[in-house]
C-alpha cells in the first residue's frame, strides 16, 4: 500500500536514502577521530598541530551530520504528508462510495478516527520505517562492523547485546499489536460517544438524560485509560530492562578492553573508541525499540485501513459494465414489483427505518381514515407478517413531465421509495426503470446528475455560501463551473436576495456547520437553490412537513411550482396545496400501494381513500 | 404564595482566565501521590546518572595509571552494573507515576468536558464543529494532561546539570566554562524559537481542525453528498484542506527539528570544544583520559537540560493556547471547570442514576412568565451584540392543586413576540400565564421567536442576566433555580434527535 503511494515521489525517496547513508557514515566517523585523538594525546607522539587537526575534523563531521539530518527530516516529513494525504483522500472517496447501510452503522466520529487517526499512523509508519528504523538499523550494523574490526571479542559483546535487545522487543511485539488494536477500537468508540452526545444536548437535557450520559461515559473513559496504562507499563518495563542490558554490555566491553590493554594488544585510544562505540549502540537500539512500538501501532492502523478498503459497495457494482446514459428531457419512471428490506441495521423493535421520517408523526385522529383495514393499528411492518421488508411489490408508472404525490403514514415506506430512486440502496426484487432503462444499468454519477432531491433536513457545511450551494461542484474538474451570476440569480429568484445582500462577504461568507444561524425556512430555500443550480430532470421532493411560517411557505410554494415545471416530479406531500399541484396520487400503507391513479379521478370518486382523506381534512392527517 | 427573585449565576465572560499554573496545580492535586512518585523518583533516577560517569572516569584513570588501583577494575565494573540495576528499577516507578498523572488527568478533563457540555444552555449550538471538538478533546486534552510531568523531568535534569558542572569545574574550570557556554546558548535559541513555533503550531492545529471538521460533515451528511453526486467536488475540497495541513505540518516539524537539532549540535559542539582544548591539558598531564571521558559523557547528557528547558518554556506558552482552545468548547462554564475535581470512578464504581420520584408537589400548576426577553444576533453579523436577556418569569402553582382549570387560555399581551429588526431575533418582554391542563398553541412567522420562547421556558438558553422566580403555592422551596421547571415541561420538538441508548426521566 505504501509503495503504491510512494511511487510518484521516487526521486525524493532516492535522495532521502542517499542522505541517510551520508549521515550514518559521519556518525561512525566521529568516534574514530576521538580514538585517534586520545592515542595522539596520551601517547605524546602527536604534535599540538596534529591534535588540532583531528579535533577540527571531528567538529566539521559533527556539523555536517546535523545539516544532513535536518534535510532528512524535512524530506521525510514532506513525503509522509504527501503520501498519507493521497491515501486519506482515496480512503475518504472509498468510504463515501460505500453503501448507506455502512454509514448508518457508524458514527462520523468513528470514521474520522479511521480516516484521519489511522492514516496519520501510516504517516508515522513511513517516517519511522524508512528513516528512523532503517537509519538506526544501519547505524547499529555499522558500529558492530567497526567494533569487530577493532576487537572481535568486544564485537561479540556488542552483537550479543544488540541481539538480546531485538529479541526482547520481538517477544512483546505481538502483545503490543493486540493492545494497540484494542486501544484504537476503544478510542474510536469513546470519540464516537463524545461526538454523539455533544451534538445532542438539546434532546438529552430537557429529558433529564444528563446523568445517564455521564454514567455511560465513565466506563468508556476508564476502560480506554486502563488499556493504555497496560501498554505503557509493558513499554516501561522493557525500557528499564534494556537499560540494564546496556550497563552489562558497557561493563563487559570495559573489562575485555582492560584485559587487552594490560596485555599490551590494545592502545588506550582503542579502549576509548570501543567504550564509546558500545555506548553509542544504546541510542539507536532504543530508537529501534520505540519505532518498533510505533510500527506496531501503525500496523494496527494499516490493518484497519486495509479492512476498510476491502469493503465494497453493493450498490453500483452492477453498473460498472457498460453504463447506460439517460436521454434528455423529463424521464418516465416505472416501478416493477419492487420489494426491499433494509439489511444493514440491527433489528429495531418497530421495524422502522432509523432516524428519518421523524417529523411527520401522525395524530391519533388519522388512524381511522388511513388505517381502515388494519384494525390492530400496529406498525406497518407488523401488517404483512412476512419479513421486515419495507416495500412490498410496488408497481406503478409515472409519465414524463407528470408529478406524483406520494401519501402515507410514517413508516409506510415513502422515504425508502425515494432512496431507491437514487440507488442509495438497490431493490431486492423487481426493478425501477427510468425511460425504460433499469437503474442498475445506469452509472451512479450519471443517475444522480439527472435526479435531484430536496429533503426535509438540509445538510449544510462549514464552507462558503457558494460551496454550499454548488456542493463543491466548482472543485470538480469534470464539471462545468457554476458562475456566481447563476448562483445569485437562483437565490434572487427564490426570494433570498435580501438575505444574500445582508451577508458580510456575499457568496464567500462562511456558513456555520449544520446551518446554525439559519432559520428552517432559509435552509429549505437554500436546498431548493441547490437543486435549481443542478437542473435535474427528475425532482424528488420530500416536503418539509411543518416548521415554516405562511410567508416563507408562500416563497417555497412558488419555488416548488417553478422547480416542477417541465420536470418529472415525485413529491412526498404533507400539505393540501402541494397535493393539489400533483397529477397522480399514490397512497402507501405498510409498504404496499393501496391506491394509485390520477388525482382528479380519485378526488371525484367517493369510494377512494383519497376522497375520504380530502373529506377528513388532508392537512390534519398528513402533517 | 411566596415569591423569590433569584439572581442567576454571573456570566462566564466575567470570570477570570485559568492560568496555566493554576490549572497545572489543580491537576497535580487531583491524585497527588502519582505526582509525588513521579517527582521523587524522577530526581533520583535522573540525578543518579552522575554516578556511571564517575565510574568510567575512575576506570580509565586506574587503567592508565593516572589514579592508584585501589578499587580494582572488577569492583568498578560490578559497581557500574549495580548502579544501573538500581536506576532501572526506580525508573519503572518514575515513568509509571508520570503515566498515571497523565492518564488520570486525561479522564478527568474529558469528564469535565462532558459535564460542562451537559450543563451548558442546551440550545446554544456547539461553538465548534463536532469533528474539531473531537480533535481538541484528543490532542489538546492530551497536551495539558501531560504538562505536569514536565516538572519532575526538568527538576531531575536540572539537578544533574548543576552537579555535572560542579564536578567538571573541579577538574578544569576553564574547559568547563568554555564547554558550558554553547549549552547555555541552546537555552536562548530555544527561547527565541518558541515564538515562531507557537505560530506554526497554531496554524497546524487550525488546519487540522478544518480537515477533521469537514470530514465529519461529509460523513455526517453522506446521503446529501451521494444524492447530489457531490463526491468528487467534496473530495477536491477535502484535498485542498489536507494540502494546507501538510504545508503547516511540514513547516512546523522542520522548524522544530531545526531548533532541536541546534540544541543537540551544541552538545556535540561542546564536546568538540573540549576535545580541542583538552589536547594540551592531557599532554601536560593536568587532565587525564578519565577526565576526558567524564567530560564527554556529562556534556552529552547535560545538553538535554537547557534544550528541554527551552522547549519547556515554549510548552508553558503553548499550554495557554491549549487552555483557551479547551475553554472555547464550553464558553458558558467558568474556565476553572476544565480542571475541576470530581469523581472519575476509575474502579468502575459509578453510582446508579436515581430517577426522581415525583409527587403532587412537583406538579406545575401555573406557568407565569413576566417580561421574558431573549435576543440573539443574526447569522453572519459579526460584532453585533451577542446576547442580551432580561426579564423575570415565574412558575407558579395554584393553591387548590387541582387540575380542573381547563378553560382556554389566551396570551393577550400585545408585546409578547416581537421581531425586532432584520438584525436581531428573539423574544422581548414576553408576559403570560398558563394554568395546568391548558393547551396553548404558539404560532408565528419564521424567526418570530417561537422556538426561542420554548427554549427559554425549558431553560435551554443561557440565563444571562435573566431574573427568574420559581413560585410555588405549597410554601416549599421558594425561589429555586430555573432549571427544575424544565423537568416539568416536556418538549415535543419538530425534529428530535434521539441519541442511541438514552433513557429519560421525564
Amino acid at each position: 500500500m505504501l509503495r503504491h503511494y510512494l511511487r510518484p515521489h521516487r526521486g525524493r525517496v532516492a535522495l532521502l536514502f542517499l542522505l541517510l547513508g551520508g549521515s550514518i557514515a559521519l556518525q561512525l566517523l566521529g568516534p574514530q577521530l576521538l580514538g585517534r585523538f586520545v592515542d595522539a594525546a596520551a601517547g605524546g607522539d602527536g604534535s599540538a598541530n596534529r591534535l588540532t587537526v583531528i579535533a577540527a575534523l571531528f567538529f566539521a563531521a559533527v556539523l555536517a551530520q546535523k545539516v544532513i539530518h535536518l534535510v532528512t527530516v524535512y524530506l521525510t516529513e514532506d513525503l509522509g504528508w504527501a503520501t498519507t494525504n493521497a491515501l486519506r483522500g482515496d480512503l475518504t472517496a472509498h468510504v463515501l462510495r460505500l453503501d448507506m447501510g455502512f454509514h448508518k452503522l457508524r458514527t462520523p466520529g468513528e470514521l474520522i478516527e479511521r480516516i484521519d487517526g489511522d492514516v496519520g499512523q501510516l504517516a508515522e509508519y513511513f517516517s519511522t520505517i524508512v528513516v528512523n528504523l532503517l537509519g538506526n538499523g544501519l547505524l547499529v550494523a555499522g558500529i558492530l562492523v567497526l567494533v569487530f574490526v577493532a576487537d572481535w571479542r568486544v564485537g561479540l559483546v556488542g552483537l550479543t547485546y544488540a541481539l538480546i535487545m531485538l529479541t526482547l522487543f520481538r517477544a512483546i511485539q505481538a502483545r503490543m499489536v493486540r493492545l494497540y488494536t484494542r486501544i484504537s477500537q476503544a478510542s474510536a468508540e469513546l470519540l464516537g460517544f463524545l461526538e454523539e452526545y455533544m451534538t445532542g444536548t438539546e434532546d438529552v437535557l430537557p429529558n433529564g438524560g444528563a446523568a445517564y450520559v455521564m454514567r455511560r461515559l465513565y466506563p468508556l473513559l476508564n476502560g480506554h485509560a486502563a488499556l493504555r496504562t497496560r501498554t505503557y507499563t509493558l513499554t516501561v518495563v522493557v525500557r528499564s530492562a534494556s537499560w540494564l542490558l546496556y550497563a552489562a554490555a558497557v561493563a563487559a566491553t570495559m573489562g575485555l578492553s582492560a584485559l587487552a590493554f594490560r596485555a599490551g594488544t590494545m592502545s588506550i585510544g582503542t579502549v576509548f573508541l570501543l567504550v564509546f562505540y558500545v555506548g553509542l549502540l544504546e541510542s539507536p537500539l532504543d530508537a529501534v525499540r520505540r519505532e518498533l512500538a510505533s510500527i506496531q501501532r501503525a500496523l494496527a492502523g494499516v490493518n484497519r485501513t486495509r479492512e476498510l478498503f476491502v469493503l465494497q459497495p453493493e450498490v453500483g457494482a452492477a453498473a460498472t459494465g457498460a453504463a447506460a446514459i439517460l436521454a434528455g428531457g423529463p424521464p418516465a419512471v416505472r416501478f416493477e414489483g419492487v420489494t426491499f428490506a433494509y439489511k444493514d441495521r440491527p433489528p429495531t423493535a418497530d421495524g422502522r427505518p432509523p432516524q428519518e421520517e421523524t417529523s411527520d408523526e401522525l395524530r391519533a385522529t388519522s388512524e381511522e381514515s388511513l388505517n381502515s383495514d388494519t384494525s390492530d393499528g400496529g406498525r406497518p411492518s407488523a401488517v404483512g407478517g412476512l419479513s421486515d421488508a419495507v416495500l412490498h411489490d410496488i408497481a406503478f408508472a409515472l409519465a414524463p413531465g407528470r408529478v406524483l404525490g406520494v401519501l402515507g403514514r410514517t413508516g409506510s415506506g415513502k422515504t425508502t421509495l425515494t432512496r431507491l430512486l437514487f440507488r442509495l440502496y438497490d431493490v431486492d426484487a423487481g426493478a425501477i426503470m427510468l425511460d425504460g432503462v433499469d437503474l442498475r444499468a445506469v452509472g451512479l454519477g450519471e443517475l444522480r446528475r439527472h435526479v435531484g432531491l430536496v429533503t426535509q433536513d438540509v445538510q449544510l457545511f462549514a464552507a462558503s455560501v457558494r460551496d454550499n450551494l454548488t456542493l463543491f461542484a466548482n472543485y470538480d474538474p469534470a464539471r462545468p463551473a457554476i458562475a456566481d451570476v447563476q448562483i445569485v440569480a437562483a437565490l434572487e429568484s427564490l426570494g433570498l436576495g435580501p438575505w444574500l445582500r445582508g451577508l458580510p462577504d456575499g457568496l464567500d461568507t462562511l456558513l456555520e456547520s449544520g446551518g446554525k444561524g439559519l432559520s428552517a425556512g432559509e435552509a429549505q430555500l437554500l436546498a431548493l437553490a441547490r437543486v435549481f443550480l443542478r437542473d435535474p430532470r427528475l425532482v424528488v421532493l420530500d416536503e418539509a412537513s411543518s416548521r415554516l411560517d405562511p410567508a416563507t411557505e408562500g416563497l417555497l410554494e412558488r419555488a416548488i411550482d417553478r422547480l416542477l415545471a417541465g420536470r418529472t416530479g415525485i413529491v412526498i406531500a404533507h400539505r393540501l396545496r402541494t397535493v393539489q399541484r400533483t397529477d397522480d396520487i399514490l397512497i402507501l400503507e405498510g409498504g404496499r400501494v393501496v391506491e394509485h391513479g390520477p388525482r382528479a379521478a380519485l378526488a371525484a370518486d367517493p369510494g377512494s381513500r383519497f376522497y375520504r382523506l380530502l373529506q377528513t381534512g388532508l392537512e390534519e392527517v398528513l402533517v | 404564595m411566596t415569591t423569590g427573585i433569584l439572581k442567576s449565576a454571573k456570566s462566564a465572560q466575567s470570570a477570570d482566565k485559568l492560568s496555566v499554573w493554576r490549572g497545572t496545580w489543580a491537576l497535580i492535586r487531583f491524585r497527588p501521590w502519582y505526582f509525588a512518585a513521579n517527582l521523587g523518583l524522577g530526581v533520583v533516577v535522573l540525578g543518579s546518572e552522575l554516578i556511571p560517569g564517575l565510574i568510567s572516569r575512575r576506570f580509565f584513570d586506574e587503567l592508565t595509571g593516572a589514579a592508584p588501583a585501589t578499587l580494582g577494575i572488577g569492583t568498578l565494573l560490578a559497581l557500574f552494573v549495580g548502579v544501573q540495576l538500581g536506576r532501572a528499577t526506580l525508573n519503572i516507578g518514575y515513568e509509571w507515576g508520570g503515566w498515571l498523572v497523565r492518564s488520570v488527568n486525561n479522564v478527568l478533563m474529558r469528564v469535565n468536558f462532558m459535564a460542562n457540555i451537559l450543563a451548558k444552555p442546551a440550545a446554544r449550538p456547539m461553538p465548534v464543529e463536532s469533528g474539531d471538538a473531537i480533535h481538541r478533546l484528543d490532542r489538546d486534552v492530551g497536551d495539558f494532561a501531560d504538562f505536569p510531568t514536565w516538572l519532575p523531568q526538568m527538576i531531575g535534569q536540572g539537578f544533574f546539570f548543576t552537579f555535572a558542572i560542579a564536578i567538571m569545574a573541579r577538574i578544569n574550570p576553564w574547559i568547563t566554562l568554555v564547554a558550558v557556554l554553547p549549552l547555555l546558548a541552546v537555552f536562548f535559541i530555544n527561547r527565541v524559537a518558541w515564538r515562531r513555533f507557537l505560530l506554526y503550531d497554531r496554524a497546524t492545529r487550525v488546519a487540522s481542525s478544518r480537515v477533521t471538521g469537514f470530514l465529519g460533515e461529509i460523513l455526517g451528511g453522506v446521503q446529501a453528498v451521494k444524492v447530489a453526486d457531490a463526491e468528487t467536488g467534496a473530495l477536491r475540497y477535502f484535498d485542498a484542506l489536507s494540502e494546507a495541513r501538510r504545508r503547516a505540518g511540514v513547516r512546523q516539524n522542520t522548524f522544530l527539528t531545526l531548533s532541536f537539532s541546534i540544541g543537540q549540535s551544541m552538545g556535540d559542539v561542546a564536546v568538540a570544544l573540549v576535545v580541542l582544548l583538552a589536547g594540551q591539558a592531557i599532554q601536560s598531564g593536568s587532565m587525564t583520559i578519565g577526565d576526558l571521558t567524564l567530560f564527554v559523557t556529562y556534556l552529552t547528557i547535560a545538553v538535554h537540560f537547557p534544550a528541554d528547558m527551552g522547549s519547556f518554556m515554549s510548552e508553558i506558552a503553548q499550554q495557554r493556547v491549549v487552555l483557551d482552545r479547551l475553554h472555547e468548547l464550553h464558553p458558558d462554564a467558568p474556565p476553572a471547570s476544565i480542571v475541576a475535581h470530581r469523581p472519575i470512578y476509575e474502579k468502575g464504581d459509578a453510582p446508579a442514576v436515581i430517577s426522581p420520584v415525583k409527587g403532587t408537589a412537583d406538579r406545575l400548576e401555573r406557568l407565569e412568565v413576566v417580561g421574558l426577553t431573549y435576543l440573539h444576533a443574526a447569522q453572519g453579523r459579526e460584532g453585533a451584540t451577542s446576547e442580551a436577556a432580561s426579564g423575570e418569569w415565574r412558575v407558579a402553582s395554584g393553591d387548590n392543586g387541582t387540575t380542573d382549570d381547563q378553560r382556554p387560555t389566551t396570551i393577550d399581551d400585545s408585546s409578547l413576540i416581537t421581531r425586532h429588526s432584520s438584525l436581531v431575533t428573539g423574544i422581548s418582554d414576553a408576559t403570560f400565564t398558563l394554568p395546568r391542563g391548558s393547551f396553548t398553541v404558539i404560532t408565528g412567522r419564521v424567526g418570530s421567536g417561537k422556538t426561542t420562547l420554548l427554549r427559554a421556558l425549558l431553560g435551554l438558553l443561557p440565563p444571562q442576566e435573566r431574573r427568574g422566580a420559581l413560585e410555588r403555592g405549597d410554601g416549599g422551596r421558594p425561589g429555586g433555580p430555573l432549571r427544575p421547571a424544565a423537568r416539568r415541561l416536556h418538549p415535543a420538538g419538530a425534529a428530535p434527535v434521539q441519541p442511541g441508548g438514552c433513557a429519560t426521566t421525564s
